[in-house]
C-alpha cells in the first residue's frame, strides 16, 4: 500500500497559513504562548510537549516541584535554551524578533556579585537593549535608572559596588534593572528566594503596580503557601504540563498530587489551610461592610 | 644606543597597554586559562604559519598565528564540551603537547631559521631594535614597534566601541542574550584581540611572559579599585611602571628584561596583595582582629548588663569570674576589660566587681535591641 505522508508544498502553505491565522486571531490577547514545546539537555527532557499561554496583563506564578523544568521554560522563551521541538510566540509572533518585548530577571545567583561595578551601573544595564549597539547611557537613561531604584527603595545605595548589599538588597536591584527595561513582559526566576519579609513585600507591590499598569508577569515561584495570596493565575509543571489557569483552578488537590505526588499532601493540607484563611478574612471583610 | 634603549623601552611599555587591555576581561569573565589556552598554542601557531607564509617577522605571520592559536583554543573548547575529560586536566595534557609539538618542528625542519627557542619561551627584547620596519628605503624603527602598537592602538578602540556590550557579556551573558547582544560572537570578538595581542607580544616577550603580561596587571589593578572603568587606566599602568622598574634594574645587572619585567611585576602583586588597603591581607587581617576584639567587648558588655539586671552580679562580674563563665583565656580577657575600660564602658569597685558606666549600659542595650 502506498502511503503519502506529505501533501503538495503548495497544499501546505497554504494549510499553515490559515491555521496561523486562526491561531493569531485566538490569541490576540496572549503574550506569550508555546506549542508542543519539548526542551532536552542531553537528551533528558526538561520539558515535554509543552502547550501554555500567558494572556495579557496577568499576574502569573509558574510552579512545580524542584527539577520541574520552570527555569528551563522561561530560558526556553529567552532563547538562552535551545528547544528540540515545538514553538514559542510572543505577542503572535515568533518569539526570535520579539524578546525586546521581554525583561528577564535571572536567579541572583547567576551573576558575579564581585564585578566592580556599582549599583547604578547595573540598574543602567536595563536600559542598553534600548540604546542598542555601541551608544552609552545618556542623562535620560541615568534619570531611568535612578528612578526604577526610588521605586525599590534603593536609591540612595546608587554608588555602592554591588557585591557589598545584602541578598535581598541585590535582589531589589534586579528587579529596578528589569523595571528600567520598560518591556511589557516580565520573566522572573525565583525573586523571592533569600529575601525577608519586607522585601518580599517591596517586590510583590511593585509586580502588582506592572500588572496594574497593564504588564504581564510570570514568576518561577517556589512557596505554595503564598500562591494564591500574590498571584491570580497559575501554571502548575512537572516536565509536563499538569494544569494552567486562574490560580483557585489550578492549585486543586488533585493537580498538586500529579506535580508533586506523595510529597504533596502536606503542602496541599497547607494550601486548603491558606485558601481557608483567605476565605475567612474575604467574609469578615463583607460582615464589616 | 640611546636611541635603541628608547624603542626597546617604548616597544615593552606598548606590550604591557596592549596585553593589559584584554586582561581586564579576562580574570573578571573567569577565563584566565584562556590567555594559558592561547600563549601555549602561539608558538605552534607561529610555526605553523611560518610554513605557509615563510617570512618571519611579517604581519602576516601574526595574523596566520592569531588565526591557529584561535583554532587551538576552539579545539581545546571542543575536547571540553565532551566532558569526557576535566578541564584543567585537559589543559595539562593540551598545552605541553602544543608547546612540544612547535618545538620538536623548530628543531626538525627549521633549525635555520632564526626562532629560537630560549627566545620562543622568554622572548628576547634586546635584540628588537635589529629588526626595522622600512618602507621604500626609509627606516621607520623596529618592526616589533609597530606590531605590537597597532595592536595596543586596535585593543584600546575595539574596548572603546564596544565597552558596554563587553562589559555587559561578561558580568551577565543571559541578561546580555536577552538584550539582543549576542555576547558570544562579543566574547568571540575578545578571544581574537586575545589571540592576536599574545602572538605580537609572543615577539617581545616569549610565550610564557606573554601570561603575565596579560594577567598581572589586570589582577593587581583589581585591588585598587571597584569601578570597572578604572580598571582600563590602573591595569595599563601598572605594567608601564612595572616594565620601566623591570627595565632599569635589568639594565643595571645585565640579565634578561622580560625576565626582570615579571619578577617586578610579581613583586609589585605580592605588595599589593599584602599591604593594599581596606582589600590587602595585611588590612584584612587588622580588621577581622579589630571586628573580633569589638565583638568580645560587646559579649562582655551584655554579659555584665544581664547579671545586673538579674542581681548576682557580684558572682558573675568580678574580674575572675568573667574569664571563667565567659570561657575565655585570662589573658584575652584581660586585655577585652583593659579596652572597654580604655574606651569608658566599664569600671572596677572596690570589691573587684566589673559594673557598666553610662556609655557601656547604651551600647549593651543597643546591641539587645537590634
Amino acid at each position: 500500500m502506498n502511503i503519502k505522508l506529505f501533501t503538495g508544498k503548495k497544499q501546505r502553505h497554504a494549510n499553515k497559513r490559515a491555521v496561523t491565522m486562526l491561531e493569531y486571531l485566538r490569541r490576540l490577547d496572549v503574550a506569550i504562548h508555546t506549542e508542543d514545546l519539548t526542551v532536552a539537555y542531553n537528551n533528558e527532557p526538561a520539558l515535554w510537549d509543552i502547550d501554555m499561554e500567558i494572556p495579557k496583563g496577568v499576574l502569573m506564578a509558574i510552579i512545580g516541584p524542584n527539577g520541574a523544568g520552570k527555569t528551563t521554560l522561561l530560558e526556553a522563551i529567552l532563547g538562552l535554551v535551545k528547544p528540540n521541538a515545538g514553538h514559542i510566540h510572543i505577542f503572535g509572533k515568533p518569539s526570535k524578533k520579539q524578546r525586546k518585548f521581554i525583561a528577564y530577571l535571572p536567579q541572583r545567583t547567576n551573576v558575579d556579585w564581585d564585578f566592580p561595578i556599582s549599583v547604578l551601573d547595573m540598574v543602567l544595564m536595563g536600559t542598553y537593549s534600548s540604546l542598542g549597539w555601541i551608544m552609552r547611557p545618556n542623562s535620560a537613561s541615568r534619570r531611568k535608572a535612578l528612578n526604577a531604584l526610588k521605586m525599590v527603595d534603593m536609591d540612595e545605595f546608587k554608588d555602592m559596588q554591588i557585591g557589598e548589599l545584602s541578598a535581598s538588597q541585590q535582589q531589589k536591584i534586579f528587579l529596578a534593572r528589569a523595571l528600567v527595561q520598560d518591556a511589557d513582559v516580565f520573566l522572573m526566576d525565583e525573586p523571592f528566594q533569600g529575601v525577608d519579609q519586607a522585601t518580599e513585600k517591596t517586590i510583590i507591590n511593585t509586580l502588582r503596580t506592572l500588572r496594574d499598569n497593564g504588564k504581564t508577569v510570570a514568576v518561577v515561584h517556589y512557596d505554595l503557601q503564598t500562591v494564591t495570596e500574590y498571584f491570580d493565575w497559575a501554571l502548575l509543571l512537572n516536565v509536563r504540563r499538569i494544569a494552567a489557569g486562574p490560580v483557585k483552578e489550578v492549585l486543586t488537590e488533585e493537580n498538586l498530587h500529579l506535580a508533586y505526588g506523595g510529597k504533596s499532601s502536606f503542602l496541599s493540607m497547607e494550601h486548603t489551610i491558606t485558601s481557608g484563611r483567605v476565605k475567612n478574612q474575604a467574609t469578615a471583610e463583607k460582615k464589616d461592610v | 644606543m640611546i636611541n635603541a634603549q628608547m624603542e626597546i623601552i617604548l616597544t615593552v611599555c606598548l606590550t604591557a597597554i596592549a596585553c593589559a587591555i584584554p586582561g581586564v576581561f579576562l580574570i573578571f569573565r573567569k577565563m584566565s586559562a584562556y590567555s594559558c589556552d592561547i600563549n601555549h598554542s602561539v608558538l605552534l601557531g607561529i610555526v605553523a604559519a611560518f610554513f605557509f607564509v615563510q617570512w618571519i617577522d611579517s604581519p602576516a605571520i601574526v595574523f596566520s598565528a592569531g588565526i591557529v592559536a584561535i583554532v587551538a583554543v576552539l579545539f581545546v573548547e571542543k575536547i571540553n564540551k565532551t566532558r569526557l575529560a576535566k578541564k584543567d586536566a585537559i589543559a595539562g595534557i593540551v598545552h605541553p603537547f602544543m608547546l612540544s609539538a612547535a618545538v620538536i618542528i623548530i628543531s626538525m625542519f627549521a633549525s635555520r631559521v632564526s626562532i629560537d627557542i630560549d627566545a620562543a619561551l622568554l622572548g628576547e627584547l634586546a635584540f628588537t631594535p635589529l629588526n626595522r620596519l622600512q618602507i621604500m628605503g626609509y627606516n621607520l624603527g623596529p618592526m616589533a614597534l609597530w606590531q605590537i602598537g597597532g595592536l595596543a592602538l586596535l585593543n584600546i578602540i575595539f574596548t572603546f566601541i564596544f565597552y558596554k556590550e563587553l562589559k555587559l557579556s561578561i558580568f551577565d551573558s543571559g541578561f546580555a542574550t536577552t538584550a539582543g547582544f549576542a555576547p558570544k560572537w562579543i566574547i568571540y570578538g575578545l578571544m581574537v584581540m586575545v589571540s592576536f595581542t599574545s602572538v605580537a607580544a609572543f615577539e617581545v616577550a616569549g610565550s610564557i611572559m606573554t601570561a603575565g603580561f596579560i594577567i598581572g596587571p589586570a589582577v593587581i589593578a583589581s585591588y585598587f579599585t571597584k569601578r570597572f572603568r578604572n580598571l582600563f587606566f590602573i591595569a595599563p599602568a601598572v605594567g608601564v611602571i612595572s616594565c620601566l622598574l623591570g627595565y632599569k634594574s635589568a639594565y643595571l645587572f645585565g640579565i634578561s628584561i622580560a625576565g626582570m619585567i615579571m619578577t617586578v611585576m610579581g613583586a609589585i602583586f605580592f605588595l599589593t596583595f599584602l599591604f593594599v588597603p581596606g582589600m590587602g591581607v595585611v588590612a584584612k587581617t587588622i580588621n577581622k582582629i579589630k571586628l573580633k576584639m569589638e565583638f568580645s567587648i560587646n559579649i562582655l558588655l551584655v554579659h555584665l548588663w544581664q547579671h545586673e539586671i538579674l542581681g548576682d552580679s557580684a558572682r558573675k562580674n568580678s574580674v575572675d569570674s568573667v574569664s571563667v563563665y565567659l570561657n575565655w583565656k585570662s589573658d584575652f580577657t584581660e586585655s577585652i576589660i583593659k579596652q572597654s575600660m580604655n574606651e569608658q564602658l566599664l569600671g572596677l569597685n572596690t570589691e573587684g566587681v566589673l559594673f557598666l558606666l553610662p556609655n557601656g549600659k547604651i551600647r549593651a542595650q543597643n546591641i539587645l535591641e537590634r
